[in-house]
């Protein structure tokens, strides 16, 4: 497992008391850190009212997955959470692509990095809930329609809500190692059969990787923004009404 | 109907054959020795077998989900065609559903194949 755990610097913050893995998965965590905000800080140097380069990418990223949480969550309380889950996407997303540069670790290819992030998704649905719709609005939630079966419905509810972090952080990790293997069979492969007949194999085969990693990262982003609709209680009172207001107006689009 | 479950009660039947096999495969030379060596390698040679048929079954158990959930997908979408963008965000949170639990196995495989627990009780019994 030599080669999964090399860095791309040949060095490690010295961290004291952590294991080698752990001081490796900080510095690319580090790194991911340095990457995202210096990319954010480069898109945002001067901002035009016609987007242009790193602005646009990230203009287009924001309003698509800003739409998306609108779409689920409401449009009140849809852009109001939008700052934590982008971030979740950006993070994940560069975490996991840059595990696809030979030599560097994916710091979400660690359980524990998963399961800080999936941590800080499952406090926020708590605290989403008590935020839109109140501690008692939340908890009669929790309880159901009918008061016979509340203390059963309470119990059912709390052990799927503690079940939700556990496959947030096990379906990353799961996909994330799982790339990382993969890349360090072909590494090991390319220095049996020699690296230039190796380069249109590698080609082929990377482009999985950077589809799940995608994939990973908007699944990661959505997630949470699906439990916190149900955390809001979406779907149950009266949103019905937002949402035919939005589906009118998306018919009046069509229609024109 | 009828020939349908015919071929379920004939898999049914067969499914013992499978496990039957896999277990005179693997445990056939699992005789222990009295050498720490062989006890080592019979340990290892059965996780290795372990992990490659549980990845296997769901694997199989996987790709048979997500067909299920991409043909729905598919139909609606030839149904019609400007739901497209809609159908395909379902279709992908559908998949990931499923796929997580083979990943479940997965996880599992490779804590067994490269920080297995009961490593250090190999050779003691």
């Amino acid at each position: 497992m030599g080669s999964l755990e090399a860095g791309i610097f040949k060095f490690v913050m010295p961290f004291p008391g952590l294991s080698h893995t752990g001081q490796v998965i900080v510095t690319n965590t580090i790194f991911v850190f340095i990457i995202v905000l210096g990319i954010s800080w480069w898109a945002t140097r001067r901002l035009s009212l016609v987007p242009r380069g790193w602005q646009l990418i990230f203009e287009m990223t924001l309003g698509w997955l800003g739409g998306f949480m609108s779409d689920i969550m409401g449009k009140k309380s849809g852009p109001r959470y939008l700052p934590l889950i982008a971030s979740f996407f950006l993070f994940v997303l560069a975490g996991n692509l840059i595990g696809l540069i030979p030599g560097c670790t994916s710091p979400t290819s660690n359980i524990n990095t998963n399961l800080g992030l999936a941590l800080i998704a499952f406090l926020a649905t708590f605290f989403v809930g008590i935020r839109e719709i109140g501690l008692k609005g939340y908890l009669k939630h929790k309880m159901g329609p009918v008061l016979a079966i509340a203390p059963v419905l309470f119990l059912l509810e709390t052990v799927g809500e503690f079940s939700r972090p556990i496959s947030l952080t096990l379906r990353l990790f799961g996909n994330i190692m799982g790339e990382d293997v993969l890349i360090m069979v072909l590494n090991k492969l390319a220095g049996m059969l020699g690296y230039i007949p190796m380069i249109p194999v590698m080609m082929a085969i990377l482009i999985l990787p950077i589809i799940t990693s995608l994939v990973q990262a908007f699944i990661f982003a959505l997630l949470p923004t699906i439990y916190f609709a149900g955390a809001m209680g979406w779907g149950e009172h009266e949103q019905h009404s937002e949402h035919t207001e939005v589906s009118k107006e998306q018919a009046e689009q069509q229609n024109t | 109907m009828n020939r349908f479950m015919l071929i379920l009660a004939l898999l049914v039947v067969l499914l013992p054959v499978g496990s039957a096999f896999a277990a005179d495969a693997s445990e056939g030379n699992a005789k222990p020795e009295e050498s720490a060596a062989a006890a080592k390698a019979n340990f290892y040679a059965t996780v290795a077998m372990a992990c490659m048929f549980g990845m296997a079954i769901a694997a199989f158990g996987a790709a048979i989900g997500q067909s299920l959930a991409a043909q729905k997908a598919l139909d609606g979408v030839a149904r019609q065609p400007e739901a497209s963008g809609k159908l395909q965000v379902q279709m992908i949170l559908a998949l990931v559903f499923i796929e997580t639990l083979a990943i479940y196995t997965l996880v599992v495989a490779l804590i067994l194949l490269f920080a297995n627990p009961f490593s250090g009780m190999v050779g003691k019994v």
